[in-house]
């Protein structure tokens, strides 16, 4: 072989090694079903509109996203069992949170305005941070995942949701998406709107969302939010727990807004943080009201300075965490001195008994923090 | 006094199944040779006696924690609160000494509102729910306390041994009256437990008693140690109730954290990061598009060898260079869309951005760090280019998986 020749052969070479590799790519790369017949391929009837094709990565998300969502309606229509529905949808938004949180508040907007649902199989349970951790429709689905997208989207998102929302449900998590702090936060005043006009939707008092919006109250954690509670009717066990996860975290706002209320309030007072001059005056006065029905204050004595508490994932606020060892500590030492007054006092005789229990527990705690 | 065990809704329960009651294979609780109360596991129980309960409950985590059913320290159809139960450790005689009671501060029920209009509250409902832990300023056990088996809710469906113990007042399956407050074990046994609603796991084939409401289940780590797996909550002639334990009671017990009595030398735990987190650093200079509303994504991909281990601890350090931080918002996105606002246009004319281990943890508590998090930042405002120059992410996962919360 001439050198000429030599040198074609060591050019052609690569050119024949690059076709192979392609070729063995392609064989490997290929979907089941494909025959790799190239009368099978499908060719370009047009020409190509380069403009059109070279989608920004916005779009491609936004259509991935898409192509997902088809799938998990396609899905579901097989009835698939609960822990895979779960796994899936997990795992579905972890991976459209990793988009652009505003490619991927346009793509939820879409998928909504299509009206598109369908039920997984799942309720409604609220998990971690407030995110859920069942959803019991793929349009729930879509509006917690809204909560991870961008804030002020998804914030007028959540507002076209809540004017027409399906269900309890739908009403409770688009109102996550307007209390995420910065941009993504409505105004306390709307907020408290919303939750009363659930409260109007008689027909939705048995739903799981609309229990758990009742954590929205002690979110706000403010005393107008406190007297909106306290004023809320419908189920009494929904109301009493908000009041009192509200009331181990902000006793102050809930003694005021009681004043104004007919609730039965002995338990309730007994959460008063007895380091606050203000609280311990408002005991101090509840009991030696002499309209307090006997029952009420032994009641109130039995628990005060009750520090029991209910907690667990919550859709608005975090975990319920109300209490320390330093405050219950330096509560009780002010409670067994304001026990000692009331144990002096003939005013209070027709409770002493209670008063001196009180005084006993007090002193076995304040001696146990010792 | 009155012996108050499971909820009354299980009655219905027990009428429906007397019909399959003569199961011969049912396990029965035995009454514990009183020389073993001292050995691991039984040296973790204790009675629990409200005013108007008696049940049972353990020690587990912290000396000053104790485990029971929440339907034992809470009546749930008067829906009031009242005293905290006390607690009487190894107890194991035919009364109970006033003077070995413990007075617990208090307890946390963990619940949530939808559980109170699910299926019109029904026993389901209310197994799925009746949990508490309850706190004492004084400790409980001499010893260290029992270790929590997290993943007691896959665990207990398995065909593994476990055991039940605490203080039945009588044998379901026998119909008798047990006397006193004897320490019983039921099992070891190898019965998967089935689903039932929510935490809640069933099985036919073990039974105890009224009493034992709140007393723990047992099952074996890899060292052979008996980790409590979960609470009895309820029973009949011949089944069993379990409350099972999942990474839910970690926020339990992170809850019940604040409560405990500082020990002297104790590790400080405040700040919660340790020599065993990882730092996770971005340098790229990059211009912010000037008074867009749009998000600049920096994109940090967080590898732990630990997959199965949570985020105990996070902190972010930043800098952002230019003339006026005001026109800033920043959020620090983590793996699942669980978000912090790190920077929101605070500052007003205030110059560079740059914070410096600023603790996140709280946004970010107990999730599964690995994956990709987001450092998103947006200039809202035209006139200044602001430039992005680095960030370091550190985390922490201090606990290993299914382990709980350093008490």
């Amino acid at each position: 072989m001439s050198l000429t020749g030599k040198r074609r052969l060591w050019l052609a070479l690569p050119v024949a090694l690059t076709a192979f590799s392609w070729f063995q790519i392609r064989e490997n790369h290929r979907l089941p079903g494909q025959s790799g017949n190239p009368a099978d391929a499908k060719t370009r009837t047009a020409p190509p509109d380069a403009g059109h094709e070279r989608a920004s990565p916005q779009k491609l998300a936004r259509q991935a996203i898409s192509s997902d969502w088809d799938q998990l309606l396609l899905w579901l229509n097989s009835h698939p069992d609960p822990d895979a529905v779960r796994a899936r949808l997990t795992e579905t938004k972890y991976r459209w949170t990793e988009t652009d949180p505003q490619a991927l508040a346009q793509a939820l907007r879409r998928l909504l305005e299509s009206g598109q649902d369908a039920p997984t199989g799942l309720g409604f349970r609220v998990g971690n941070h407030g995110f859920l951790a069942d959803w019991p429709t793929l349009r729930v689905f879509l509006l917690d995942v809204l909560a991870a997208s961008d804030p002020e989207m998804a914030l007028q998102i959540a507002r076209e949701i809540l004017a027409d929302a399906r269900s309890a449900e739908e009403y409770a998590i688009a109102l996550r998406s307007l209390t995420r702090p910065g941009l993504g936060r409505a105004p306390d005043a709307e907020l408290l709107d919303r939750f009363d006009h659930l409260l109007t939707r008689p027909e939705w008092q048995s739903s799981p969302g609309f229990a758990e919006t009742f954590d929205l109250p002690r979110y706000l954690g403010t005393p107008d939010a406190a007297r909106h509670l306290a004023a809320s009717t419908g189920n009494d066990k929904l109301r009493s727990m908000a009041l009192h996860e509200f009331a181990a975290e902000r006793p102050a706002a809930v003694i005021e807004a009681l004043k104004e209320s007919t609730l039965p309030r002995a338990d309730l007072m007994a959460r008063a943080d007895p380091q606050d001059p203000a609280q311990l005056a408002a005991v101090d006065a509840y009991l030696r009201d002499p309209s307090l029905p006997h029952e009420d204050a032994v009641s109130f004595l039995k628990t005060f300075p009750l520090r029991s508490a209910t907690t667990g994932y919550r859709l608005y606020g975090k975990t319920p965490a109300p209490y320390t060892f330093e405050r219950i500590a330096a509560g009780d030492r002010q409670a067994a001195a304001l026990a000692e007054t009331w144990a002096a006092d003939p005013a209070l005789a027709p409770y002493h008994a209670e008063i001196n229990a009180l005084k006993t527990r007090l002193s076995k705690w304040t001696e146990q923090a010792r | 006094m009155k012996s108050k065990i499971f909820p009354a809704a299980s009655c219905l329960l027990w009428a429906s199944t007397l019909g399959s009651m003569a199961d011969p294979k049912t396990t029965t609780p035995e009454k514990i040779n009183p020389k073993r109360i001292g050995e691991d596991p039984y040296r973790f129980n204790g009675a629990v006696l409200t005013d108007t309960a008696r049940g049972s409950g353990f020690c587990a985590w912290n000396r000053h924690t104790f485990f029971t059913a929440a339907h034992v320290v809470f009546d749930d159809t008067a829906g009031k609160w009242e005293l905290p139960p006390s607690w009487y450790p190894q107890a194991n005689s035919e009364e109970l000494k006033i003077e070995d009671a413990i007075l617990s501060r208090g307890y946390f029920r963990w619940t949530n509102y939808a559980d109170l209009v699910a299926a019109g509250d029904s026993k389901y409902s209310a197994f799925s729910r009746d949990v508490a832990l309850a706190f004492a300023f004084q400790k409980l056990i001499k010893g260290p306390p029992a270790e929590i088996n997290l993943n007691g809710i896959n665990d207990l469906k398995k065909k593994k041994p476990t055991i039940i113990t605490g203080y039945p007042a009588d044998n379901l399956y026998e119909d008798k009256n047990l006397t006193g407050y004897y320490l019983y074990k039921t099992g070891p046994v190898r019965t998967p437990y089935k689903p039932y609603s929510g935490h809640a796991l069933i099985t036919t084939k073990v039974t105890t008693g009224h009493g034992n409401s709140g007393g723990p289940i047992w099952t074996k780590n890899a060292k052979g140690d008996w980790n409590a797996a979960g609470v009895l909550v309820g029973g009949l002639p011949s089944e069993s109730v379990v409350y099972a334990f999942s990474q839910d009671m970690s926020s339990l017990l992170s809850v019940a954290k604040p409560t405990l009595r500082p020990e002297i030398g104790m590790t400080e735990l405040s700040k919660e990061i340790s020599s065993t987190s990882q730092f996770f650093p971005y340098h790229k200079d990059q211009k912010i598009p000037d008074g867009r509303h749009s998000w600049t994504a920096f994109k940090i991909g967080v590898d732990l060898p630990d997959r199965e281990a949570k985020l105990t601890a996070c902190r972010i350090s930043l800098d952002i260079r230019t003339k006026h931080r005001g026109d800033l918002q920043v959020v620090l996105q983590a793996p699942g869309g669980y978000q912090a606002l790190i920077h929101n246009e605070g500052g007003a004319g205030a110059d560079d951005l740059i914070i410096k281990d600023m603790d996140v943890s709280a946004a970010f508590k107990d999730i599964l760090p690995r994956g990709s998090w987001f450092l998103l930042v947006q200039d809202r405002l035209k006139g200044d280019i602001a430039t992005f120059k680095s960030c370091v992410l550190e985390i922490s996962q201090d606990e290993q998986p299914g382990s709980t919360p350093a008490p």
